[in-house]
């Protein structure tokens, strides 16, 4: 069992190394540098630059050297925990990210307990009373909610809070809160606020997740070993939850990894339509802005976030079932 | 009710309910299982014989009801009569005789065992269930009837999880988990179908050494009329929901009088006898939404046809000892009440109007 989750570890790192690879060289893609969109912003405030003087630029921030060596500079820092210098906000990029990323965990880790505790036990009640109204009424609702594209719900609620309540759903914060040093009171606060994203962000999810313990659990519910726990005499509640129920959660929680996918790619695009403070603004901005290393940092923080989701997803899967456990340990 | 039978059945229809009313599949059949016997069930897929077998226990799948009659059980130490049929499938009595006094061996052992818990665990809980006893103990009477059903090394077997099992020793598994409580009778649903000809036959003839030894009694539901004869005391064969004859099992092989039965037995293949192609009965059962009126099986009887046939249901009615059969060809009717049995041998009875020549008025 420790042998496999070292192999998963070591595969897990494979893998970085390759993505990082490939998000350096997607940052570089679009046209222009730094030093481009710089001479941009400052031509915008009326001062000129000259092709020298934006050279001279390129040149101090070693824009001049090959893909390849910016590359091995860059990753060899990063692993040594240096994540390189952001630009435009002229701080080190660890101090950016930090700033913004127990937010953005809060987000996703919310998220996946909202889809979760809401998806499982709806999806039990929609395969036991299959066809009832109660399903039919979910199941319209998960339709709905998978159909509309995350940014259009947060508009929507935004729309709505503002007519309805007269106040923002935007931002995470009460204005009082907003630049306040971490507290109780300000957790409390953000608690409070931050049901608002994660319904956003958690919707499709949780409507998705439904429907798969829902398809799951029917075809459990029809097979043998279930009329022969009921042969036993066991209560029919206590047959339903401790059998298949048990089995129709294997595809549920194998699916965390990629549940963890889709939140965090839905993130960022929530997190600009809602103005929160997390990675999602930034992340925009330094590809709008051409600050690669803080690009290439939140890149690789995705990443990181999604390998480790896939990585808890086959653990817990290896927990919850005997066969893939047993399977796992004589490979 | 008899006094010396442990299980009456008693008129038992089942229906299918459908949007457009109900669709019999069970009608109106009776039998009665006596303490320590076997009896069988056979039939074609699709003529209610596995339907009547989960009916005992009231396990009946989505959208079959017991429409009527009843299921009588004498519990063998209190004397207590319980009609089965009038429970709910939830109501605590029956939860309390199922896995305790009635129990199932069901047609698939590979998927009979939830993969995910431990064969042990799903032996002891049947054990917890209706005995009070410690998980300790529970788990040793788990691997006792490991033992028993001849699983090897037991205490080790008791960990391990149904996929580390073979097929065969999955179902001896499965009639560990339930003989858990020495019920009284034993539902064996095809237990031996799917599995191979070798396996099939060690759990035959454990299924007896245990039945012997416990003293419980089975019925056995199969369409292979082989088992039958090795297994059975007595045996009924099912067509589209009827009982169309019952007798002892000698009877039944020796003097079939059911032009269904008759044909049924021609299709054995038999060792020693020469044949280019194996005898079947032609055509096939007709679907349930077809039942033909009269007789049910006047789609497929080659005998020469009676008006009756076409026109009624035949009864199943006991007939006069096999000699008399044999010498006249039809025989007369003894008594029209199966249910008076004389405890020591079996009425053998039928139901087909060319044998039941009168009418009844």
């Amino acid at each position: 069992m420790i042998q496999m989750i070292i192999k998963r570890m070591v595969s897990a790192l494979a893998m970085l190394t390759v993505l990082s690879m490939i998000a350096f060289v997607l940052i570089q893609l679009p046209p222009g540098d730094y030093a481009d969109a710089y001479a941009g912003k400052k031509s915008q405030g009326g001062a000129v630059m000259t092709a020298e003087q934006i050279e001279e630029i390129r040149d101090k921030l070693g824009l001049n050297e090959p893909l390849y060596i910016q590359y091995i500079n860059w990753a060899s820092d990063f692993v040594q925990g240096d994540f390189g210098y952001s630009w435009e906000y002229h701080r080190p990029v660890i101090d950016v990210v930090a700033e913004r990323m127990p937010v953005t965990l809060t987000l996703v880790f919310m998220t996946l307990v909202f889809t979760y505790f809401i998806a499982v036990p709806m999806g039990i009640y929609c395969a036991l009373r299959q066809y009832s109204i109660g399903d039919h009424a979910i199941s319209l609702l998960g339709y709905i909610g998978l159909a509309i594209p995350n940014f259009m719900f947060a508009l929507i609620l935004l729309y709505l809070s503002s007519v309805f309540w007269g106040t923002s759903a935007g931002g995470l914060f009460s204005p009082v809160m907003q630049d306040a040093p971490w507290s109780w009171e300000k957790f409390k606060d953000m608690m409070a606020h931050i049901w608002v994203p994660v319904v956003v962000l958690g919707t499709a999810g949780t409507a998705f997740q439904i429907r798969t313990m829902r398809a799951t659990l029917l075809d459990e519910l029809n097979k043998m070993y279930v009329t022969a726990a009921r042969a036993t005499g066991m209560d029919e509640r206590k047959v339903i939850m401790k059998y298949p129920v048990r089995m129709a959660l294997n595809p549920v929680v194998s699916t965390l990894g990629w549940e963890l996918t889709n939140i965090i790619s839905g993130a960022p695009i929530v997190g600009v339509v809602m103005s929160l403070p997390d990675m999602g603004p930034l992340f925009l901005n330094s590809l709008l802005n051409q600050d690669m290393y803080l690009a290439g940092a939140l890149v690789m923080v995705y990443c990181i976030l999604v390998i480790l989701g896939t990585l808890i997803s086959d653990l817990l899967l290896m927990l919850l079932d005997p066969r893939i456990r047993m399977g796992a340990m004589k490979a | 009710m008899n006094q010396n039978e442990l299980l009456r059945v008693e008129e038992l229809h089942i229906s299918l309910q459908m949007d457009k009313g109900s669709l019999p599949v069970v009608n109106g059949i009776s039998f009665g299982l006596k303490k320590g016997q076997i009896l069988a069930l056979v039939g074609e897929s699709g003529c209610g014989k596995s339907v009547t077998s989960l009916s005992l226990m009231r396990l009946l799948g989505k959208g079959l009801e017991i429409s009527g009659g009843q299921i009588l059980f004498r519990h063998p130490e209190s004397g207590d009569v319980t009609d089965i049929a009038a429970l709910g499938s939830n109501d605590k009595a029956m939860r309390k005789l199922r896995g305790d006094q009635i129990a199932m061996i069901f047609q698939e052992p590979m998927s009979s065992f939830s993969p995910l818990h431990t064969i042990g665990e799903q032996i002891m809980e049947v054990v917890r269930l209706h005995r009070k006893v410690s998980k300790l103990d529970a788990r040793k009477r788990a691997i006792e009837l490991l033992d028993k059903v001849g699983i090897a090394d037991p205490a080790q077997a008791v960990d391990r999880y149904p996929h580390e099992f073979s097929g065969g020793q999955r179902q001896r598994a499965m009639i560990a988990r339930a003989l858990a409580c020495d019920p009284s009778v034993l539902v064996a649903d095809e237990p031996t179908t799917a599995l191979d000809v070798t396996i099939q036959a060690q759990i035959l003839k454990l299924l007896k050494d245990l039945q012997q030894e416990m003293g419980m009694a089975i019925i056995f539901i199969t369409h292979d009329l082989g088992l039958v004869a090795q297994m059975a005391d007595e045996v009924a064969i099912m067509y589209m929901g009827n009982v169309v004859e019952h007798g002892a099992t000698r009877a039944i092989f020796k003097q079939p009088q059911h032009p269904y039965t008759k044909r049924l037995l021609q299709a054995i293949p038999r060792l020693g006898v020469i044949q280019d192609k194996l005898q079947s009965i032609e055509g096939s059962v007709p679907n349930l939404f077809e039942r033909p009126v009269g007789c049910a099986f006047n789609t497929r009887c080659t005998e020469q046809q009676r008006d009756a046939c076409q026109q009624r249901l035949p009864a199943l009615r006991a007939i006069e000892p096999l000699g008399l059969v044999a010498q006249q060809g039809t025989a007369a009717v003894v008594s029209n009440d199966v249910g008076v049995v004389n405890s020591s041998d079996v009425i053998h009875s039928v139901a087909c109007h060319l044998i039941h020549t009168e009418a009844v008025a």
